[in-house]
């Protein structure tokens, strides 16, 4: 089993009156990719600011490489790479000079390290232009720089992409992907961007008003959100000697409730009905199913939210 | 926490708004100079010296403005996070900081003596035999001064991480520091002899005598109060 890099206990937070999260258990598994999913709200950042030491919890726990206690979790976070939000850097310094803060905050030997996440991050060329004078996509580039500063084996990042143009997204995913794949990086990504979420993430985490619904991965996601024929039937058992034999079809999955879900030649729905009806099997519901992450999404939290 | 004070002394020699303040606070000396050489009486270093040090309210006013531009812009350029999960303990960003802003305010302070006494003791000559006790009382003086400076700058350090904005700071740390000069002066004495400010605006009165030790545990006492204060406001504060 591989161990959890961060794990959210019973955690809580409240603001008066107002609850931002509500007794998460969260674990984010070593070299996954954990995307988080929330409308605005819901209490990602909250958590992501907790996990980052911004924000103190009200109560519940927070492990960070298996270390729970205040002091050790703060020593932890040397070994992870962070973006809150809209990157925060020194205006009156230059993406290098902001690296090397970073670099001295974070004890870091040897100035190595900063030309190679300049480049890494496309900044390489911005030389003497203070941070003030970036661009809203420099500045997220520059962040990206910091976080991957220290080599860290745990990125967090609340909302990475907000202000990159789409050749920056793109490039952005690829470096994520990279680091994923080739130094094991586990990551944790919060992102309006869905699409994008999916086409990265390799789990996934939902959270509905400080609520964690539901944590699963790709693989399961996938196949909830199959598109398929459900066929609710009286007799499952002669169904599927018909869906086999009559209509050759070899990809269906019998469900524990008299449910059938189908899984191609979904366009020829009547013709399944006719055959299971003249084969004697009384169909009592037959819909076509299958969602998108988006769709999924808005379908766990049953409404019309903002993602 | 070295790294951390390493990191914090990068700022301090990048901060343009250290820089400003510290080229206005040496025109001012400046200033003070042509001001003391024009004075019908000739002003020599020694005396200027004597002069300088009880200039509280030139400090309440670089001080107050200094600990707004360094301590609070963190907070406004949401920049202080990144001392937080860069994976330092709070109260190691806080002494951090503490040591890099004092320092400032020492450098500073100390360069704006050092032009008024070596200006006007070219002009005018130095004015005092420099006798073991003469040199004793400099050093006392001089000592209680930055102390002094360094319990001022930390008092404006504890507004400035209970504000957290630049222009809150700098109001309320020259209101409440002229507050506090307020009580110290006009104030019941036993009261006043409480404060930094009445220990500073005395100190050429003080330094030589058994009462400047009463002045530097005042100095002392309000550093670490001052100090701890800005430490535990800051650790139960969620940042931005």
């Amino acid at each position: 089993m591989r161990e959890t890099v961060f794990g959210a206990y019973g955690l809580t937070k409240r603001y008066r009156k107002t609850v931002a999260l509500d007794c998460v258990d969260m674990a984010v598994k070593k070299s996954d990719i954990y995307g988080f999913i929330g409308e605005n709200g819901a209490g990602k950042t909250t958590l992501i600011r907790i996990l980052s030491g911004l924000a103190m919890k009200t109560s519940g726990e927070i492990s960070l490489n298996g270390e729970s206690a205040e002091r050790e979790v703060a020593r932890q976070r040397q070994r992870v790479g962070f973006i809150v939000e809209t990157p925060a850097a020194y205006p009156y310094m230059t993406a290098a000079e902001n690296l090397e803060v970073q670099r001295l905050q974070r004890g870091i030997p040897g100035k190595s390290c900063i030309e190679r996440s300049l480049k890494a991050t496309g900044l390489s060329d911005v030389g003497k232009k203070k941070a003030r004078d970036f661009s809203l996509g420099m500045k997220q580039r520059l962040g990206l720089a910091m976080a991957l500063l220290s080599e860290p084996e745990f990125l967090v990042l609340d909302e990475p992409v907000n202000g990159l143009d789409p050749t920056g997204i793109v490039e952005f995913r690829e470096i994520l992907k990279k680091l994923n794949k080739e130094r094991g990086v586990t990551i944790l990504i919060s992102s309006h961007l869905l699409s994008e979420l999916y086409m990265l993430a390799t789990c996934f985490g939902f959270i509905h008003k400080g609520k964690l619904l539901e944590q699963i991965s790709v693989a399961e996601l996938d196949e909830r959100c199959k598109k398929h024929l459900a066929i609710k039937v009286d007799d499952p058992g002669k169904a599927v000697f018909l869906l086999e034999n009559k209509l050759l079809i070899k990809r269906f999955e019998a469900m524990p409730n008299k449910t059938i879900k189908v899984y191609e030649r979904l366009g020829e729905s009547a013709l399944i009905s006719r055959e299971l009806i003249l084969g004697g099997v009384m169909v009592e519901d037959m819909t076509t199913k299958g969602d998108d992450l988006e769709a999924y999404y808005m379908r766990l939290i049953g409404g019309n939210s903002n993602a | 926490m070295l790294k951390q004070i390493r990191a914090e002394f990068l700022k301090l020699r990048k901060s343009s708004g250290f820089l400003t303040i510290a080229v206005v606070m040496l025109v001012i000396a400046g200033f003070m100079s042509r001001l003391y050489m024009s004075a019908a009486d000739p002003v020599t270093g020694y005396e200027a010296f004597k002069r300088a040090i009880t200039t509280v309210e030139l400090q309440i006013l670089f001080v107050g403005i200094f600990a707004a531009v360094f301590i609070c812009d963190e907070f406004q350029n949401r920049t202080i996070g990144a001392s937080v999960y860069g994976g330092n303990g709070r109260l190691s960003v806080v002494i951090a900081k503490l040591v890099a802003f004092f320092s400032g305010v020492l450098v500073v302070a100390a360069v704006f003596l050092a032009i008024i006494i070596i200006t006007l003791s070219i002009v005018n000559g130095f004015g005092e035999e420099l006798t073991t006790s003469t040199t004793l009382w400099l050093c006392q003086a001089v000592f209680l001064y930055l102390l002094g400076c360094v319990a001022m700058a930390s008092f404006s350090a504890m507004i400035s991480y209970i504000a957290k904005s630049v222009l809150e700071t700098a109001i309320f740390c020259i209101g409440l520091t002229y507050g506090v000069v307020f009580v110290a002066m006009r104030g019941p004495e036993n009261i006043g002899k409480l404060t930094f400010i009445w220990h500073m605006a005395k100190i050429q009165n003080l330094a030589g005598t058994s009462g400047m030790f009463l002045s530097v545990a005042v100095f002392l006492a309000t550093i670490l109060v001052t100090g701890y204060a800005a430490y535990a406001v800051f650790k139960r504060t969620d940042l931005k």
